[in-house]
């Protein structure tokens, strides 16, 4: 037992365990959230992995830190802008060619209509927007997430949403 | 923050039904006289059709196996290096010990002593160089 409290298994053990609560608590609707920012499931699935093997990895430098599901959020919000912005750096995935993909795994046409106005945003756009509507946090939750204020959060909101607006009006 | 970026985050708070009555009466007078805001409207449809796709959703994605192997995968590898790194300390402090044992330090210091005499000819004390002018000192 000592040598197992040496190469530090228990500790990697109770981490695994905390992260699998986690995962019953948040799974699905984190995968769902972090798909309408990047538009598409494969890319979503890989997003929501790394984030719970990032709170692994946070729970066994820090096994009393506590993780809540907002650390799931935030972490995957992050990860999401950064793939994005990847995207784009390298010239690939418009915000069409990602409405497509959407399209050929969603049967709503809501759905499709939101997920090309969504792609349209800006990425630091979206993650509030979809924070504050999709996931149903409050702009001061939100803020407190993201690292800025509750007023920059409702700005970027209204923002979103009204760009959002004027994309689902014009494509109807 | 200032002028019309103030009305934008009232807009933003009543969108999201966080607004309290004084703000929506603040941002009513101000969309009254503002030619960005004559519309008026707000986006209220946006976040109902938000929720609509969200309640509506099917996707039932499962990330457990995937995160799981993940786990599992680095778990090992770092109980292989934990492990390497405990041989390796055993390895190396019973060769310094059968070292130490067997006088290994001194033979070394004996052999290597003649070499650094000659390599590093150490230069005489200043106190044994002669001073420039000839006067030792008063």
């Amino acid at each position: 037992m000592e040598y197992v409290r040496v190469i530090g298994i228990d500790r990697s053990l109770e981490a695994q365990s905390r992260v699998e609560r986690l995962m019953v608590e948040n799974e699905v609707r984190l995968a769902r959230f972090v798909r309408r920012i990047v538009g598409e499931r494969d890319a979503a699935l890989d997003v929501v992995q790394e984030t719970f093997f990032a709170a692994y990895r946070t729970l066994l430098d820090d096994p009393a830190r506590p993780l809540s599901a907002g650390w799931l959020y935030k972490t995957a919000a992050n990860r999401s802008v950064s793939l994005l912005r990847r995207r784009k750096f390298a010239g690939g995935d418009p915000p069409g060619d990602v409405a497509s993909a959407f399209r050929l795994e969603e049967r709503s046409a809501l759905a499709v209509d939101l997920q090309r106005a969504l792609a349209r945003l800006a990425p630091d756009q979206a993650v509030c927007v979809l924070l504050t509507t999709y996931a149903g946090y409050s702009s001061q939750e939100a803020s407190a997430l993201l690292g800025i204020s509750a007023e920059a959060v409702r700005q970027r909101v209204s923002r979103g949403l009204r760009a959002m607006r004027a994309t689902m009006g014009g494509g109807r | 923050m200032r002028g019309h970026a103030r009305f934008e985050a009232l807009a933003g708070a009543l969108d999201l039904g966080e607004a309290t009555d004084d703000e929506r009466a603040a941002y009513d007078a101000h969309a009254a006289s503002c030619p960005r805001c004559t519309d008026g409207a707000l986006a209220g449809e946006v976040v109902a059709a938000i929720e609509r796709a969200r309640d509506d959703e099917t996707w039932r994605p499962q990330v457990r196996a995937g995160v799981s192997t993940a786990i599992d995968r680095s778990r090992v590898r770092r109980a292989r290096t934990t492990a390497n790194l405990l041989v390796c300390a055993v390895v190396a402090s019973m060769a310094l010990n059968l070292a130490f044992a067997e006088g290994l330090p001194q033979r070394v210091a004996g052999a290597v002593r003649p070499v650094i005499a000659r390599v590093v000819p150490f230069p005489p004390l200043v106190a044994d160089r002669p001073s420039p002018g000839g006067v030792q000192g008063r």
